[in-house]
Protein backbone atom coordinates (compact mmCIF):
# COMPACT_ATOMS: atom_id res chain seq x y z
CA UNK A 1 0.00 0.00 0.00
CA UNK A 2 2.72 2.49 0.66
CA UNK A 3 4.28 1.72 -2.64
CA UNK A 4 1.06 3.10 -4.33
CA UNK A 5 1.19 6.32 -1.74
CA UNK A 6 4.00 7.28 -3.05
CA UNK A 7 3.61 6.49 -6.60
CA UNK A 8 0.70 8.58 -6.13
CA UNK A 9 2.07 11.66 -3.98
CA UNK A 10 4.85 11.58 -7.09
CA UNK A 11 2.38 11.86 -10.17
CA UNK A 12 0.73 15.80 -8.01
CA UNK A 13 4.77 16.40 -8.11
CA UNK A 14 5.81 15.75 -11.76
CA UNK A 15 5.78 19.73 -13.01
CA UNK A 16 6.95 21.19 -9.68
CA UNK A 17 8.98 20.41 -6.46
CA UNK A 18 6.51 18.48 -4.57
CA UNK A 19 4.82 20.10 -2.11
CA UNK A 20 6.01 20.44 1.76
CA UNK A 21 9.71 19.60 0.44
CA UNK A 22 10.80 23.23 2.43
CA UNK A 23 9.07 22.37 5.38
CA UNK A 24 11.20 18.58 4.91
CA UNK A 25 14.54 20.20 4.34
CA UNK A 26 13.90 22.04 7.58
CA UNK A 27 12.70 19.08 9.61
CA UNK A 28 15.80 17.48 8.39
CA UNK A 29 17.80 19.48 10.69
CA UNK A 30 16.85 17.09 13.30
CA UNK A 31 16.39 14.29 11.28
CA UNK A 32 18.07 10.86 12.35
CA UNK A 33 18.57 12.07 15.93
CA UNK A 34 16.44 9.42 17.67
CA UNK A 35 18.23 6.68 15.90
CA UNK A 36 21.09 8.43 16.49
CA UNK A 37 20.95 8.88 20.26
CA UNK A 38 20.82 5.09 19.72
CA UNK A 39 23.96 4.95 18.57
CA UNK A 40 25.79 7.62 20.14
CA UNK A 41 26.54 5.52 22.91
CA UNK A 42 27.88 2.19 21.08
CA UNK A 43 30.22 4.23 19.53
CA UNK A 44 31.55 5.59 22.80
CA UNK A 45 31.65 2.31 24.75
CA UNK A 46 31.01 -0.34 22.39
CA UNK A 47 27.19 -1.82 21.14
CA UNK A 48 25.49 -4.13 23.38
CA UNK A 49 23.01 -6.28 22.90
CA UNK A 50 19.90 -4.44 23.86
CA UNK A 51 21.46 -1.36 22.33
CA UNK A 52 21.28 -3.65 18.96
CA UNK A 53 18.07 -4.88 19.09
CA UNK A 54 16.65 -1.48 19.69
CA UNK A 55 18.43 0.28 16.41
CA UNK A 56 16.77 -2.65 15.07
CA UNK A 57 13.28 -1.98 16.32
CA UNK A 58 13.89 2.05 15.36
CA UNK A 59 14.83 0.85 11.62
CA UNK A 60 12.00 -2.09 11.74
CA UNK A 61 9.51 1.16 12.50
CA UNK A 62 10.51 3.08 9.95
CA UNK A 63 10.11 0.52 7.12
CA UNK A 64 13.58 -0.16 6.95
CA UNK A 65 13.62 -4.57 7.33
CA UNK A 66 17.26 -4.74 5.66
CA UNK A 67 18.83 -2.40 8.27
CA UNK A 68 16.72 -3.65 10.93
CA UNK A 69 17.19 -7.64 10.01
CA UNK A 70 21.15 -5.96 10.06
CA UNK A 71 21.44 -5.26 13.71
CA UNK A 72 19.21 -8.10 14.81
CA UNK A 73 21.96 -10.56 13.72
CA UNK A 74 24.75 -8.22 14.77
CA UNK A 75 23.20 -9.09 18.31
CA UNK A 76 22.95 -12.61 17.59
CA UNK A 77 26.76 -12.37 17.01
CA UNK A 78 26.41 -11.14 20.72
CA UNK A 79 24.51 -14.41 21.82
CA UNK A 80 23.13 -16.28 19.22
CA UNK A 81 20.95 -18.08 21.52
CA UNK A 82 19.27 -15.12 22.22
CA UNK A 83 15.11 -15.80 21.93
CA UNK A 84 14.00 -11.97 21.47
CA UNK A 85 16.90 -11.32 19.07
CA UNK A 86 15.99 -14.86 17.44
CA UNK A 87 12.49 -14.01 16.95
CA UNK A 88 13.33 -10.30 15.48
CA UNK A 89 15.17 -11.26 12.71
CA UNK A 90 12.58 -14.27 12.12
CA UNK A 91 9.89 -11.77 11.99
CA UNK A 92 11.90 -9.62 9.75
CA UNK A 93 13.42 -12.00 7.62
CA UNK A 94 9.13 -13.33 6.66
CA UNK A 95 8.67 -9.29 5.92
CA UNK A 96 12.26 -9.01 3.72
CA UNK A 97 10.67 -12.16 1.98
CA UNK A 98 7.23 -11.13 1.65
CA UNK A 99 8.84 -7.34 0.50
CA UNK A 100 11.19 -9.12 -2.13
CA UNK A 101 8.45 -11.81 -3.51
CA UNK A 102 6.07 -8.39 -3.93
CA UNK A 103 8.77 -6.96 -6.01
CA UNK A 104 9.20 -10.11 -7.86
CA UNK A 105 5.77 -9.74 -8.50
CA UNK A 106 5.48 -6.38 -10.06
CA UNK A 107 8.77 -7.51 -11.96
CA UNK A 108 6.88 -10.01 -13.87
CA UNK A 109 3.63 -7.76 -14.69
CA UNK A 110 5.84 -5.38 -15.14
CA UNK A 111 7.35 -7.34 -18.00
CA UNK A 112 4.34 -9.64 -18.98
CA UNK A 113 2.18 -6.25 -19.34
CA UNK A 114 4.68 -3.88 -19.78
CA UNK A 115 2.92 -1.64 -17.05
CA UNK A 116 4.55 1.59 -15.78
CA UNK A 117 2.98 1.73 -12.89
CA UNK A 118 4.11 -1.89 -11.77
CA UNK A 119 7.39 -0.59 -12.71
CA UNK A 120 7.22 2.65 -10.60
CA UNK A 121 6.14 -0.07 -7.09
CA UNK A 122 9.67 -1.83 -8.03
CA UNK A 123 11.39 1.51 -7.84
CA UNK A 124 9.94 2.58 -4.60
CA UNK A 125 11.01 -0.78 -3.00
CA UNK A 126 14.55 -0.15 -3.99
CA UNK A 127 14.66 3.45 -3.05
CA UNK A 128 13.06 3.14 0.42
CA UNK A 129 15.83 -0.09 1.26
CA UNK A 130 18.31 2.98 0.13
CA UNK A 131 18.78 1.97 -3.14
CA UNK A 132 18.30 5.24 -4.65
CA UNK A 133 20.78 4.69 -8.00
CA UNK A 134 18.78 1.15 -8.59
CA UNK A 135 15.61 2.81 -8.09
CA UNK A 136 16.27 5.56 -10.80
CA UNK A 137 18.05 3.24 -13.25
CA UNK A 138 14.52 1.28 -12.86
CA UNK A 139 12.75 4.32 -13.56
CA UNK A 140 14.72 5.67 -16.51
CA UNK A 141 13.94 2.20 -18.33
CA UNK A 142 10.44 2.59 -17.88
CA UNK A 143 10.68 5.93 -19.41
CA UNK A 144 12.63 4.33 -22.33
CA UNK A 145 10.55 1.25 -22.46
CA UNK A 146 7.12 3.10 -22.23
CA UNK A 147 7.22 6.38 -23.99
CA UNK A 148 3.60 6.52 -24.07
CA UNK A 149 3.09 6.03 -20.45
CA UNK A 150 5.75 7.82 -18.73
CA UNK A 151 3.90 10.22 -16.56
CA UNK A 152 3.60 8.19 -13.56
CA UNK A 153 7.57 7.58 -14.26
CA UNK A 154 8.08 10.91 -14.49
CA UNK A 155 6.42 11.98 -11.05
CA UNK A 156 8.36 9.67 -9.11
CA UNK A 157 11.78 10.16 -10.62
CA UNK A 158 11.61 14.06 -9.87
CA UNK A 159 10.16 12.66 -6.12
CA UNK A 160 12.94 10.70 -5.90
CA UNK A 161 16.26 13.06 -7.59
CA UNK A 162 15.40 15.89 -4.99
CA UNK A 163 14.97 13.15 -1.98
CA UNK A 164 18.37 11.99 -3.09
CA UNK A 165 19.56 15.17 -3.75
CA UNK A 166 18.37 16.88 -0.03
CA UNK A 167 19.88 13.62 1.49
CA UNK A 168 23.00 14.30 -0.02
CA UNK A 169 23.32 18.43 0.87
CA UNK A 170 22.13 16.98 4.63
CA UNK A 171 24.69 14.24 4.77
CA UNK A 172 27.61 16.45 3.01
CA UNK A 173 26.75 18.55 6.55
CA UNK A 174 26.87 16.04 9.00
CA UNK A 175 30.42 14.97 7.46
CA UNK A 176 31.60 18.55 7.58
CA UNK A 177 30.06 18.89 11.32
CA UNK A 178 31.57 15.19 11.94
CA UNK A 179 35.06 15.62 10.92
CA UNK A 180 35.03 19.81 13.17
CA UNK A 181 34.00 17.50 15.92
CA UNK A 182 36.68 15.02 15.28
CA UNK A 183 39.02 16.98 15.23
CA UNK A 184 37.96 18.72 17.96
CA UNK A 185 37.64 15.67 20.30
CA UNK A 186 34.27 16.74 20.44
CA UNK A 187 33.55 12.83 20.71
CA UNK A 188 29.75 12.99 22.09
CA UNK A 189 28.85 15.31 19.46
CA UNK A 190 29.98 13.27 17.04
CA UNK A 191 28.88 9.98 18.06
CA UNK A 192 25.62 11.62 17.66
CA UNK A 193 26.42 12.92 14.15
CA UNK A 194 27.89 9.57 13.05
CA UNK A 195 24.45 8.09 14.43
CA UNK A 196 22.17 10.64 12.32
CA UNK A 197 24.65 9.70 9.20
CA UNK A 198 23.43 6.54 9.91
CA UNK A 199 19.97 6.93 10.25
CA UNK A 200 19.93 9.19 7.10
CA UNK A 201 22.67 7.17 4.75
CA UNK A 202 21.10 3.49 5.54
CA UNK A 203 25.02 3.05 5.91
CA UNK A 204 26.27 4.81 3.26
CA UNK A 205 29.97 3.85 2.06
CA UNK A 206 30.84 8.02 2.09
CA UNK A 207 29.52 8.19 5.92
CA UNK A 208 30.93 4.85 7.11
CA UNK A 209 34.69 6.41 5.53
CA UNK A 210 34.26 9.70 7.23
CA UNK A 211 32.75 7.56 10.81
CA UNK A 212 36.02 5.97 10.58
CA UNK A 213 38.06 9.13 10.33
CA UNK A 214 36.23 10.38 13.19
CA UNK A 215 37.60 6.99 15.05
CA UNK A 216 41.21 7.14 13.93
CA UNK A 217 41.33 10.75 15.74
CA UNK A 218 39.97 9.90 18.77
CA UNK A 219 41.15 6.24 19.26
CA UNK A 220 40.90 6.10 22.58
CA UNK A 221 37.05 7.73 22.96
CA UNK A 222 35.38 5.44 19.69
CA UNK A 223 35.01 2.18 20.26
CA UNK A 224 36.67 0.56 16.77
CA UNK A 225 34.52 -2.44 17.31
CA UNK A 226 31.21 -0.70 16.86
CA UNK A 227 32.62 1.09 13.83
CA UNK A 228 33.78 -2.09 12.35
CA UNK A 229 30.52 -3.33 12.87
CA UNK A 230 29.16 -0.01 11.51
CA UNK A 231 31.34 -0.32 8.42
CA UNK A 232 29.67 -3.56 7.25
CA UNK A 233 26.10 -1.54 7.10
CA UNK A 234 27.73 -0.05 3.56
CA UNK A 235 26.95 -3.34 2.00
CA UNK A 236 22.97 -3.12 2.48
CA UNK A 237 22.92 0.38 0.40
CA UNK A 238 25.30 -1.61 -2.44
CA UNK A 239 22.51 -1.93 -5.34
CA UNK A 240 23.67 -5.50 -6.37
CA UNK A 241 23.81 -6.87 -2.50
CA UNK A 242 21.14 -8.60 -0.36
CA UNK A 243 19.14 -9.55 -3.31
CA UNK A 244 18.27 -12.71 -1.97
CA UNK A 245 18.15 -11.24 1.50
CA UNK B 1 61.39 59.69 -61.77
CA UNK B 2 61.72 55.71 -61.13
CA UNK B 3 65.26 55.78 -61.08
CA UNK B 4 64.97 58.61 -58.40
CA UNK B 5 62.97 56.83 -55.94
CA UNK B 6 65.00 53.62 -56.61
CA UNK B 7 68.16 55.78 -55.37
CA UNK B 8 66.18 56.67 -52.81
CA UNK B 9 65.39 53.40 -50.98
CA UNK B 10 68.49 52.04 -51.61
CA UNK B 11 70.10 54.88 -50.06
CA UNK B 12 67.21 54.71 -46.69
CA UNK B 13 68.19 50.81 -46.83
CA UNK B 14 71.96 50.69 -47.33
CA UNK B 15 74.01 50.37 -43.96
CA UNK B 16 75.70 53.75 -42.25
CA UNK B 17 78.95 51.30 -41.67
CA UNK B 18 80.62 48.90 -43.53
CA UNK B 19 82.54 46.20 -40.79
CA UNK B 20 85.40 44.22 -42.41
CA UNK B 21 84.26 41.26 -39.34
CA UNK B 22 80.76 40.89 -36.89
CA UNK B 23 81.42 37.36 -36.15
CA UNK B 24 84.27 35.98 -33.93
CA UNK B 25 85.03 32.60 -33.44
CA UNK B 26 87.28 31.65 -30.39
CA UNK B 27 88.20 27.96 -29.26
CA UNK B 28 90.13 26.07 -26.65
CA UNK B 29 91.52 29.60 -24.80
CA UNK B 30 92.31 29.62 -21.41
CA UNK B 31 90.51 30.30 -18.87
CA UNK B 32 89.91 34.30 -18.02
CA UNK B 33 92.49 34.94 -20.67
CA UNK B 34 92.24 38.33 -22.05
CA UNK B 35 91.94 38.57 -26.16
CA UNK B 36 91.49 41.23 -28.34
CA UNK B 37 90.21 41.83 -31.51
CA UNK B 38 90.35 44.61 -34.45
CA UNK B 39 87.24 45.44 -36.57
CA UNK B 40 87.54 47.16 -39.46
CA UNK B 41 84.98 49.74 -40.95
CA UNK B 42 84.01 52.26 -43.61
CA UNK B 43 81.43 55.13 -43.24
CA UNK B 44 79.33 54.42 -45.85
CA UNK B 45 76.54 56.45 -44.47
CA UNK B 46 77.54 59.55 -46.59
CA UNK B 47 77.61 61.92 -43.00
CA UNK B 48 78.80 62.36 -40.17
CA UNK B 49 77.65 59.38 -37.63
CA UNK B 50 77.25 59.05 -33.88
CA UNK B 51 78.46 55.66 -32.25
CA UNK B 52 77.91 54.37 -28.69
CA UNK B 53 77.94 50.99 -27.44
CA UNK B 54 74.03 49.72 -26.03
CA UNK B 55 74.81 45.90 -25.18
CA UNK B 56 76.73 43.38 -24.10
CA UNK B 57 76.85 40.20 -22.55
CA UNK B 58 80.26 39.81 -21.38
CA UNK B 59 83.06 41.66 -19.80
CA UNK B 60 84.03 42.90 -23.00
CA UNK B 61 85.29 46.47 -23.86
CA UNK B 62 85.20 48.05 -27.37
CA UNK B 63 87.49 51.06 -28.18
CA UNK B 64 88.14 53.19 -31.06
CA UNK B 65 91.84 54.83 -31.13
CA UNK B 66 92.49 54.04 -27.46
CA UNK B 67 88.80 54.81 -25.89
CA UNK B 68 86.17 53.39 -25.08
CA UNK B 69 82.87 53.53 -26.75
CA UNK B 70 80.76 55.42 -24.89
CA UNK B 71 77.12 54.32 -23.30
CA UNK B 72 75.01 57.39 -22.47
CA UNK B 73 73.29 59.17 -25.31
CA UNK B 74 74.62 62.78 -25.15
CA UNK B 75 78.49 61.48 -25.09
CA UNK B 76 78.52 59.43 -28.20
CA UNK B 77 81.71 59.26 -30.23
CA UNK B 78 81.86 61.13 -33.75
CA UNK B 79 83.38 59.54 -37.02
CA UNK B 80 83.44 61.31 -40.76
CA UNK B 81 81.70 60.70 -43.74
CA UNK B 82 83.94 58.12 -45.48
CA UNK B 83 86.32 57.64 -42.69
CA UNK B 84 88.12 54.15 -42.44
CA UNK B 85 89.47 52.74 -39.38
CA UNK B 86 89.07 50.02 -36.55
CA UNK B 87 88.09 49.49 -33.57
CA UNK B 88 89.53 47.14 -30.88
CA UNK B 89 87.03 44.22 -28.86
CA UNK B 90 88.77 43.41 -25.97
CA UNK B 91 87.16 40.21 -24.46
CA UNK B 92 87.77 38.12 -20.93
CA UNK B 93 87.08 34.75 -21.44
CA UNK B 94 84.95 32.74 -18.78
CA UNK B 95 86.95 30.31 -16.71
CA UNK B 96 85.35 27.07 -18.36
CA UNK B 97 82.70 25.87 -20.46
CA UNK B 98 81.81 27.27 -23.52
CA UNK B 99 79.91 31.01 -24.08
CA UNK B 100 78.26 33.00 -27.20
CA UNK B 101 78.19 36.23 -26.08
CA UNK B 102 78.14 39.92 -28.10
CA UNK B 103 78.43 43.55 -27.98
CA UNK B 104 76.16 45.66 -29.52
CA UNK B 105 76.62 48.95 -31.00
CA UNK B 106 74.56 51.94 -32.08
CA UNK B 107 75.33 53.98 -35.71
CA UNK B 108 73.12 57.09 -35.66
CA UNK B 109 73.48 59.61 -38.53
CA UNK B 110 73.93 63.05 -37.43
CA UNK B 111 71.97 64.77 -40.62
CA UNK B 112 69.41 62.06 -41.22
CA UNK B 113 69.06 60.40 -38.05
CA UNK B 114 69.09 57.54 -39.71
CA UNK B 115 70.13 54.32 -37.33
CA UNK B 116 71.85 51.05 -37.36
CA UNK B 117 72.25 48.60 -34.53
CA UNK B 118 75.43 46.75 -35.43
CA UNK B 119 76.23 43.17 -33.24
CA UNK B 120 79.37 41.66 -32.55
CA UNK B 121 79.67 38.12 -31.52
CA UNK B 122 82.03 36.24 -29.96
CA UNK B 123 81.81 32.62 -29.37
CA UNK B 124 83.82 29.70 -28.76
CA UNK B 125 84.73 27.80 -25.47
CA UNK B 126 87.77 27.57 -22.84
CA UNK B 127 89.99 24.88 -23.07
CA UNK B 128 89.56 22.00 -20.41
CA UNK B 129 92.26 22.58 -17.76
CA UNK B 130 90.99 19.34 -14.94
CA UNK B 131 89.07 16.15 -15.41
CA UNK B 132 86.65 15.13 -12.42
CA UNK B 133 84.85 12.21 -12.12
CA UNK B 134 81.85 11.24 -11.83
CA UNK B 135 80.18 14.32 -13.99
CA UNK B 136 77.25 13.95 -11.92
CA UNK B 137 76.06 13.01 -8.23
CA UNK B 138 72.90 11.40 -7.89
CA UNK B 139 71.25 10.66 -4.28
CA UNK B 140 68.42 8.06 -4.13
CA UNK B 141 66.78 5.47 -1.48
CA UNK B 142 69.63 3.18 -1.75
CA UNK B 143 72.59 6.14 -1.89
CA UNK B 144 70.75 8.50 0.73
CA UNK B 145 72.56 7.52 4.00
CA UNK B 146 76.30 7.19 2.61
CA UNK B 147 78.51 9.32 1.49
CA UNK B 148 79.80 10.12 -2.32
CA UNK B 149 83.16 11.38 -3.52
CA UNK B 150 84.12 13.40 -6.83
CA UNK B 151 87.95 13.74 -7.66
CA UNK B 152 89.58 16.62 -9.63
CA UNK B 153 93.02 16.21 -10.89
CA UNK B 154 94.94 18.06 -13.63
CA UNK B 155 94.88 16.76 -16.92
CA UNK B 156 97.71 14.70 -16.58
CA UNK B 157 96.25 13.26 -13.58
CA UNK B 158 97.50 15.67 -10.36
CA UNK B 159 95.47 15.76 -7.53
CA UNK B 160 94.16 19.89 -7.49
CA UNK B 161 93.30 21.32 -4.44
CA UNK B 162 89.70 22.64 -4.35
CA UNK B 163 87.49 25.21 -3.15
CA UNK B 164 83.86 24.52 -2.28
CA UNK B 165 81.53 27.30 -3.41
CA UNK B 166 78.10 27.68 -3.47
CA UNK B 167 75.84 24.69 -3.05
CA UNK B 168 72.32 25.23 -4.61
CA UNK B 169 70.24 24.43 -3.46
CA UNK B 170 71.83 23.84 -0.13
CA UNK B 171 70.55 20.40 0.90
CA UNK B 172 74.53 18.96 0.60
CA UNK B 173 77.71 18.58 2.77
CA UNK B 174 80.50 19.10 0.67
CA UNK B 175 83.96 18.67 2.44
CA UNK B 176 87.19 18.94 0.15
CA UNK B 177 90.58 17.77 0.16
CA UNK B 178 93.54 17.63 -2.48
CA UNK B 179 91.82 16.26 -5.71
CA UNK B 180 88.54 15.22 -3.80
CA UNK B 181 85.43 16.34 -2.41
CA UNK B 182 82.98 14.04 -0.29
CA UNK B 183 79.35 14.90 -0.51
CA UNK B 184 76.50 13.48 1.61
CA UNK B 185 72.94 14.55 2.04
CA UNK B 186 72.31 17.15 4.93
CA UNK B 187 69.60 16.66 7.17
CA UNK B 188 67.02 18.93 5.30
CA UNK B 189 67.36 16.95 2.16
CA UNK B 190 64.99 14.25 3.45
CA UNK B 191 62.68 17.36 3.45
CA UNK B 192 62.24 17.34 0.06
CA UNK B 193 61.43 13.19 -0.37
CA UNK B 194 59.13 13.06 -3.23
CA UNK B 195 60.44 15.63 -5.32
CA UNK B 196 63.14 15.28 -7.30
CA UNK B 197 65.68 17.96 -6.83
CA UNK B 198 68.38 19.09 -9.00
CA UNK B 199 71.29 21.86 -8.52
CA UNK B 200 75.04 22.16 -8.71
CA UNK B 201 77.81 21.89 -6.44
CA UNK B 202 80.32 25.22 -7.00
CA UNK B 203 83.66 25.07 -6.84
CA UNK B 204 87.16 26.68 -7.74
CA UNK B 205 91.11 25.41 -8.32
CA UNK B 206 93.42 27.33 -9.77
CA UNK B 207 95.37 27.08 -13.47
CA UNK B 208 98.37 28.64 -13.94
CA UNK B 209 97.61 31.45 -11.29
CA UNK B 210 94.12 31.77 -12.35
CA UNK B 211 90.89 30.94 -10.19
CA UNK B 212 88.75 28.30 -11.93
CA UNK B 213 85.25 28.24 -11.37
CA UNK B 214 82.87 25.30 -12.01
CA UNK B 215 80.75 23.53 -10.98
CA UNK B 216 79.48 19.53 -11.11
CA UNK B 217 75.61 18.93 -11.12
CA UNK B 218 73.28 16.57 -8.57
CA UNK B 219 70.15 15.52 -8.34
CA UNK B 220 68.56 13.91 -5.32
CA UNK B 221 65.79 11.01 -6.19
CA UNK B 222 64.25 10.41 -2.55
CA UNK B 223 60.95 8.76 -2.30
CA UNK B 224 58.40 9.93 0.18
CA UNK B 225 58.31 7.75 3.26
CA UNK B 226 54.33 8.13 2.82
CA UNK B 227 52.75 8.82 -0.26
CA UNK B 228 49.94 11.03 0.11
CA UNK B 229 46.82 10.40 -2.02
CA UNK B 230 47.35 14.11 -3.33
CA UNK B 231 50.26 16.34 -3.83
CA UNK B 232 48.64 19.12 -2.45
CA UNK B 233 45.95 19.66 0.24
CA UNK B 234 44.08 22.59 -1.60
CA UNK B 235 41.95 24.37 1.06
CA UNK B 236 40.49 26.07 -2.26
CA UNK B 237 38.85 29.35 -1.42
CA UNK B 238 38.21 29.30 2.21
CA UNK B 239 34.67 31.07 2.36
CA UNK B 240 32.63 29.11 5.36
CA UNK B 241 34.09 27.85 8.98
CA UNK B 242 33.68 24.18 7.23
CA UNK B 243 35.80 24.93 4.60
CA UNK B 244 38.65 25.54 7.03
CA UNK B 245 39.21 21.62 7.34
CA UNK B 246 40.87 19.56 5.22
CA UNK B 247 42.36 16.14 4.85
CA UNK B 248 44.55 13.75 3.23
CA UNK B 249 44.94 10.39 3.19
CA UNK B 250 48.59 8.60 3.33
CA UNK B 251 50.22 5.38 2.37
CA UNK B 252 52.79 5.35 4.67
CA UNK B 253 53.38 1.23 5.19
CA UNK B 254 54.81 -0.06 7.78
CA UNK B 255 55.97 3.59 9.19
CA UNK B 256 54.13 5.14 12.00
CA UNK B 257 53.44 8.93 11.91
CA UNK B 258 54.73 10.51 15.26
CA UNK B 259 54.27 13.77 15.64
CA UNK B 260 54.09 17.46 13.42
CA UNK B 261 57.91 18.66 12.86
CA UNK B 262 56.96 21.54 11.59
CA UNK B 263 54.12 23.78 10.36
CA UNK B 264 52.55 27.09 9.80
CA UNK B 265 51.23 29.08 12.72
CA UNK B 266 48.15 29.43 11.40
CA UNK B 267 47.66 25.51 10.73
CA UNK B 268 47.12 22.63 13.55
CA UNK B 269 47.34 19.08 12.27
CA UNK B 270 46.11 15.94 13.47
CA UNK B 271 46.39 12.03 12.49
CA UNK B 272 45.19 8.82 13.09
CA UNK B 273 45.59 5.54 11.18
CA UNK B 274 43.19 3.32 9.20
CA UNK B 275 43.91 0.03 8.29
CA UNK B 276 46.90 0.45 6.41
CA UNK B 277 46.28 4.20 5.71
CA UNK B 278 46.79 7.38 7.92
CA UNK B 279 44.48 10.20 7.81
CA UNK B 280 46.10 13.34 8.49
CA UNK B 281 43.45 16.66 9.17
CA UNK B 282 44.29 19.89 8.51
CA UNK B 283 42.74 22.72 10.15
CA UNK B 284 43.02 26.62 9.50
CA UNK B 285 42.93 27.53 13.35
CA UNK B 286 44.03 31.07 12.82
CA UNK B 287 43.66 33.64 9.79
CA UNK B 288 46.78 32.46 7.07
CA UNK B 289 47.73 35.27 4.62
CA UNK B 290 44.90 35.93 1.83
CA UNK B 291 46.56 33.40 -0.51
CA UNK B 292 48.50 30.94 1.16
CA UNK B 293 50.88 28.44 0.27
CA UNK B 294 52.91 26.82 2.54
CA UNK B 295 54.53 23.00 4.08
CA UNK B 296 53.89 20.87 7.28
CA UNK B 297 56.64 18.34 8.05
CA UNK B 298 55.41 15.51 9.93
CA UNK B 299 57.79 12.96 11.87
CA UNK B 300 57.91 9.19 11.06
CA UNK B 301 58.98 6.15 12.80
CA UNK B 302 61.87 6.09 10.23
CA UNK B 303 64.11 8.70 12.60
CA UNK B 304 65.55 11.66 9.66
CA UNK B 305 62.91 10.95 7.20
CA UNK B 306 59.97 12.85 7.73
CA UNK B 307 56.89 13.42 5.21
CA UNK B 308 56.34 16.44 3.39
CA UNK B 309 52.86 17.85 2.80
CA UNK B 310 52.09 21.12 1.05
CA UNK B 311 48.97 23.08 1.52
CA UNK B 312 47.64 26.40 -0.49
CA UNK B 313 44.59 28.11 -0.52
CA UNK B 314 43.07 31.07 -0.88
CA UNK B 315 40.80 33.51 2.38
CA UNK B 316 37.85 34.80 0.67
CA UNK B 317 36.05 35.16 3.98
CA UNK B 318 37.16 34.99 7.44
CA UNK B 319 34.84 35.39 10.48
CA UNK B 320 35.39 34.78 14.16
CA UNK B 321 34.59 31.44 15.27
CA UNK B 322 31.31 32.99 17.42
CA UNK B 323 30.40 35.09 15.03
CA UNK B 324 29.49 32.05 12.67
Amino acid sequence: MKVFLICASAIAGLAQMPPGMMELQKDRDEEGVAIGRLIQPMLMKGATLDQLLNVGDMFLGDDRPHQAAFFYKQALRLDDKHKRATEKLDHVKKHIAALNKKADEYRRKAEADQNAADMCSVAAIEFHQGRSEEALHILDDAIKRLPNDVVQAYGLKSTYVHSAQLEHDLLSRLEKELRLAAFDGRVEEGALLAGRMISIGLGKQRSIDVIREFQALNPEKIDRAAVELLSQMSEITKASAQKGE
Amino acid sequence: MLLMLLGLVVYVDSPLMDFDQEQFVLTDIKPASLHEMSVGFHVTAGETLKIRRVQKTCPCEITLNGVALPESVGTEMVVSADERDYFVMRFRAPTFGEFDDYVSIKVVGKDSAREDVVRFGIRGNVMTTAKWEPQEIVFDDASADGKQAVTLTTLEGKPLPIKIGEIDPPILTVTAEPGKMNIALSPNAFELAGVETNGDIGFSYTFEGQSVWSSVPFSVKLSNPCVPDSRVVIFGRVREFSDRLQNVTLDCGDLELKSVLRAPDYLSVRHGKIDDKVIVYLRLTARPPKRFSDEVLLETSLEGRPVRLKIAGQIVSWQSEGGE
